[in-house]
């Protein structure tokens, strides 16, 4: 069949016709197969998302709430409700179960504050105490009066002050620091030689030569106290044995 | 002038010659037998505590305590006292306390008076200058005699 036998005679009209048709044809097909939601169609307001089971519930239970809406709109105008003719147990229970979701219970009275009366509590029995007070909670004694921590002194450091001064925020100066101000302390003196003033005045540690072994020894400050020292393992056999535990 | 700790340090080595003199910073012998070493105070400065530390390579007894590194200091130790050192190494060395322990810094040096095989004179300089003068001198003795 060529395209001339279909545009001749009456056969035009039948070929204007079908062309209509199965374009209509393939429409409806592209439409049904691109539109996902072939339900019924809900305004979004009524529409429910889950399981068929649930916006089946969702559904029961709305509707249940129009028939209480309905019915106690109708009950307080007309005394009865007109939906009687329609009314039944199942619908009934769903109605008292949306009344008791909408109805908020009856507010509870404020609870009145008791006020718990005051005890004696029993005196101390210094005798039966599991611990000695006086260990504990030592006495003041004027001959041994306890030493007071002066509070460190903040602002800028100079030569000559505290190694562990505090900076004007109150800040704790770093290890690094208070070496470097330890040695400038100490560059005036000296016993440390000529070399190591020079070093110490920059703020670097001393060094001296260990014949033993021919090594540079390079002098530590401790921490806390801001003293310095040598490494050395001399033990002093004549020290006291407090000193020696030391 | 520089400080003797300073030449030591810089020219690496043990022992110097300083106005004539040779100066040590460490005396060291080598103890073929076990020795009995007396160490006797002879001088002291008043200036600050002075000390004498004997370091051996094995180890070293003096009454009840044993170490391989012993100090004597002068307001600890008594002016006598005899270490009994086993063979090997026996070094020397002056110690003086200021704040703190100090020593082979400044114009410290020993400088070293043999007296015979059986003893020895050390006269040591602490690192306060000027370092010619006499802190410590201390008489070393061995039984037996150095060979």
């Amino acid at each position: 069949m060529d395209l001339d036998s279909l545009l001749s005679g009456d056969r035009v009209v039948y070929t204007f016709i079908m062309a209509w048709v199965l374009s209509g044809l393939v429409w409806l097909t592209l439409d049904w197969l691109g539109n996902p939601n072939r339900g019924s169609f809900r305004p979004k307001g009524d529409q429910y998302f889950g399981t068929r089971r649930e916006r089946r519930g969702a559904r029961r239970l709305k509707r249940a709430e129009e028939d209480a809406a309905v019915r106690s709109t109708l009950r307080d105008a007309y005394g009865a409700s007109s939906l009687r003719v329609f009314w039944n147990k199942r619908r009934e229970a769903d109605v008292i179960d949306a009344d008791e979701m909408l109805v908020r219970g009856a507010p509870q009275p404020l609870r009145r504050r008791r006020w718990r009366r005051l005890s004696r509590i029993p005196e101390l029995d210094t005798q039966t105490l599991p611990l000695r007070l006086d260990v504990v909670l030592p006495t003041y004694d004027e001959a041994h009066p306890p030493a007071l921590a002066m509070p460190l002194a903040r602002g800028r450091w100079k030569t000559g002050g505290n190694p562990l001064m505090l900076n004007a925020k109150g800040g704790v100066p770093t290890a690094a620091t208070v070496r470097s101000r330890v040695w400038k302390n100490r560059a005036d003196e000296f016993v440390w030689g000529e070399a190591n003033q020079a070093r110490m005045h920059s703020g670097k540690p001393p060094r001296r030569r260990n014949p033993l072994d021919g090594r540079i020894e390079v002098a530590t400050v401790d921490r806390d106290s801001a003293t310095p020292n040598w490494r050395s393992v001399a033990v002093d056999p004549f020290a006291s044995e407090s000193a020696l535990e030391q | 002038m520089t400080a003797s700790a300073d030449r030591f340090t810089a020219e690496e080595v043990d022992e110097l010659e300083i106005d004539g003199q040779l100066v040590h910073s460490v005396i060291t012998l080598d103890l073929a037998h076990t020795t009995t070493v007396s160490v006797t105070r002879r001088l002291t400065s008043p200036h600050r505590t002075q000390g004498v530390v004997l370091d051996s390579s094995d180890r070293l007894l003096v009454g009840g305590v044993s170490s391989t590194r012993l100090v004597l200091w002068s307001d600890t130790a008594p002016e006598y006292v005899e270490v009994e050192a086993l063979p090997g190494r026996l070094s020397v060395w002056n110690v003086w306390r200021d704040e703190i322990d100090q020593a082979w810094i400044g114009w410290s040096g020993i400088r070293l008076i043999p007296v015979d095989e059986a003893g020895l004179i050390l006269r040591c300089s602490d690192g306060h200058p000027p370092g010619d003068t006499v802190d410590i001198e201390l008489a070393l003795g061995f039984d037996p005699p150095l060979g």
